[in-house]
């Protein structure tokens, strides 16, 4: 398998295959800092100020991947993601809401597969999808965990990586595009040691 | 490589073990009523399939003695995964080679919404909170030191765990693993499915006409895979096989699934697909079944796009149990192996009339000595995480 | 009413953070769901929750959102008739 494509989002900027895209040269906050993003990409996607923090973040990221109009097999894309906090930063906000009326949106999103579901939606992915909670980031369990996937089943590609929120100021979305066809010039080998090199942190 | 079922265990409010499981099933005795042991103004407004043990109780069977005071959703984890491993004449010799994946959502989160505001009567609650405290826990429990994963994919949670166990094994990741899952009740879900509206305040009743949304429960249901070459070198026996999966994004909604039930029909035919089975070899299945209106009616119609008019007899045991979320997938496949170990079938409580786009009749009476070969299991999952699992006679 | 109007698109624009659109952009009569404003079920539900928390109304059945939600106008109308804040 090829990483065809990767891309990284912390709260310092944002890279495409390693190359720099937008730094954030204020400092800003979470969400002003993503909306920057979004405009910059000039994403067009009104349902992503809808969503919290985990969501448009890993929105985001997919969406820096693709593109707008990716060439894959919607059956055959699959998704595997992990993180450490899970939806621990909107659990707390919803947790929040409880004592006034709480929130079915936001209550919606604490479900970390819940970022999955939004991008399948914009995507039309149909494909496998998988959320995994792992203690930290370990690039032999991405590896693993997706190339599972592609040896067990029919997947073509899959976007894999690592979607976590601590707070609005510490946070990180590495995503990759992971193929069975070598399709970009700059296309690496999906192994460890190359998700190691690239996943910055 | 075929993979061996070998364990079962489970709790819910149908019972503490196989054994009173097995008894509620067959009378028709469903676990849902009144909540006594959560702590919520809402207590009279709804019900739920509540376990009734305190987590003072459920400490105390497992004879836990550690300095933090664990979750309940991760007591109820290690109670069903002790009887699924004492279930399969399990000794761990090799550790390393022995794998745990657990599918849950709720995690430590009925200490943590308890103690957040008031962190000096419990400070363990952070170290406690994660998903992966209760995969560790077990894990620490019944000395596994293999594969670790936790899978948090909602509703769809549990049966993504027992699926990803068969997959690390059929790699040769590690030769068995004790898969399932296991959620409990909070304040937090409690509220939130409220705030969703869809709740049913008295029991509900999956795949009626007038069905009014779901119950909540709570659990935990863990199997024991292994290969078939460790099995026979263990000289253990096999319960089943778990014959085939399927999973698939709906991508439609958050919260609903597509009119043409998509998701749950890619879902299903790649499970039937993998296991090499035609339709009409599926002779029962544990339907998803929550009792919510698009449910119901989106599932009737991808069991209708699979099987036609030869829908196989099925039933929503979330009318026992309720829906126990992260667990459920994990508590539906220890009732669906049971199905397949004694040849019963049990019914799906409450119903009167069929949804009338669909004319699905679920079975009513409990169905003994059935000649049942495969049995089909669907959990399906907010942000359209849809999974189906097979399990096969041997 | 027409300060009703006024406020409610200003609240509506802030439950279902509706980023791009100011109050200007919606028109009370054009249908909030389906195609107009690209509401759905889980827009409905925030709706919901907006009634009660400013206006005292409680809709317990998600089924009548359809009729209520249908346009700011008869949201507005049925606030007239039912608000206890």
């Amino acid at each position: 398998m090829y990483i065809n494509q990767y891309v990284c989002i912390s709260p310092d900027k944002v890279t495409i295959n390693n190359e720099s895209s937008i730094i954030n040269e204020e400092k800003s906050d979470f969400r002003v800092f993503t909306k920057q993003i979004y405009r910059s990409y000039a994403l067009q996607y009104p349902k992503f100020f809808k969503m919290d923090e985990h969501s448009r973040l890993g929105f985001l990221a997919a969406s820096l991947l693709l593109g707008p109009e990716p060439e894959l097999e919607n059956e055959n894309t699959a998704m595997v993601m992990m993180n450490a906090e899970s939806t621990l930063f909107t659990d707390s906000q919803y947790k929040e809401s409880i004592s006034g009326i709480p929130s079915p949106a936001l209550f919606v999103y604490t479900l970390p597969n819940i970022v999955m579901g939004e991008i399948a939606i914009k995507y039309k992915f149909k494909g496998e999808n998988i959320f995994l909670v792992e203690p930290a980031f370990e690039a032999q369990k991405l590896y693993d965990h997706t190339s599972l996937i592609f040896d067990t089943t029919p997947t073509q590609s899959c976007i894999a990586g690592w979607v976590n929120v601590e707070s609005t100021k510490n946070y990180l979305a590495v995503l990759y595009l992971v193929e069975r066809i070598a399709n970009s010039q700059k296309c690496i080998t999906f192994d460890p040691t190359n998700i190691e090199k690239t996943f910055q942190s | 490589m075929r993979i061996m079922v070998t364990g079962l265990g489970m709790v819910s409010a149908l019972g503490n073990d196989i054994a009173e499981n097995l008894i509620s099933l067959k009378d028709k005795k469903t676990g849902i009523g009144a909540i006594e042991i959560l702590k919520t103004v809402h207590k009279d407004s709804w019900v739920a399939g509540e376990i009734k043990q305190t987590n003072a109780d459920l400490t105390d069977t497992l004879e836990i003695d550690d300095s933090l005071t664990y979750p309940r959703t991760t007591l109820l984890g290690i109670h069903a995964a002790r009887e699924a491993f004492k279930n399969a004449g399990l000794e761990v010799t090799d550790g390393s080679r022995t794998g745990i994946v657990v599918g849950t959502t709720v995690g430590g989160m009925d200490l943590s919404e308890t103690f957040y505001r008031k962190p000096k009567e419990n400070p363990s609650f952070i170290a406690t909170h994660s998903c992966g405290f209760t995969t560790e826990k077990i894990a620490d429990y019944l000395g596994i030191t293999g594969t670790m994963s936790t899978i948090s994919t909602a509703c769809s949670s549990g049966l993504n765990a027992i699926a990803y166990g068969a997959r690390l094994i059929r790699h040769g990741y590690i030769d068995r693993a004790i898969v399932g899952g296991t959620d409990a009740l909070s304040l937090f879900t409690l509220n939130g499915f409220k705030t969703l509206m869809i709740l049913d305040d008295q029991l509900c009743a999956p795949f009626d006409k007038n069905r009014k949304g779901l119950n909540l429960g709570e659990g935990a249901g863990f199997l024991v895979i292994e290969s078939e070459k460790s099995l026979n070198e263990r000289k253990g026996e096999a319960i089943c096989t778990l014959s085939g999966w399927g999973n698939a994004n709906d991508a439609f909604h958050q919260t609903a699934s597509s009119p043409e039930g998509n998701g749950p029909y890619m879902c299903m035919h790649k499970a039937l697909e993998q296991a090499a089975l035609i339709p009409k070899d599926i002779g029962y299945i544990n339907v998803h079944g929550t009792g919510t209106e698009n449910n119901d009616l989106t599932e009737g119609i991808a069991l209708k796009r699979i099987f036609g008019e030869d829908v196989p007899p099925f039933s929503s045991t979330k009318s026992y149990t309720g829906h126990t979320l992260g667990a459920a997938g994990g508590v539906e496949a220890v009732i669906a192996v049971l199905t397949l170990q004694h040849q019963v079938c049990f019914p799906n409580l409450n119903f009167a009339r069929a949804i009338e786009e669909l004319g699905l009749l679920p079975l009513t009476e409990v169905q003994e000595n059935t000649t049942l070969k495969h049995v089909m299991t669907n959990s399906f999952g907010f942000g359209g995480n849809d999974s189906s699992l097979i399990f096969s006679k041997l | 009413m027409a300060e009703l109007i006024s406020s409610l698109k200003e609240q509506i624009i802030e439950q279902l953070n509706l980023e791009d659109l100011t109050p200007e952009d919606i028109d009370e009569k054009d249908p909030l769901f389906g195609d107009g404003l690209g509401l759905d079920s889980i827009d409905a539900l925030e709706l919901i929750v907006l009634l009660e928390r400013e206006y005292g109304i409680k809709v317990e059945n998600p089924a009548d959102g359809k009729k209520i939600f249908y346009s700011i106008e008869t949201m507005a109308d049925f606030i007239e008739k039912n608000r206890k804040k």
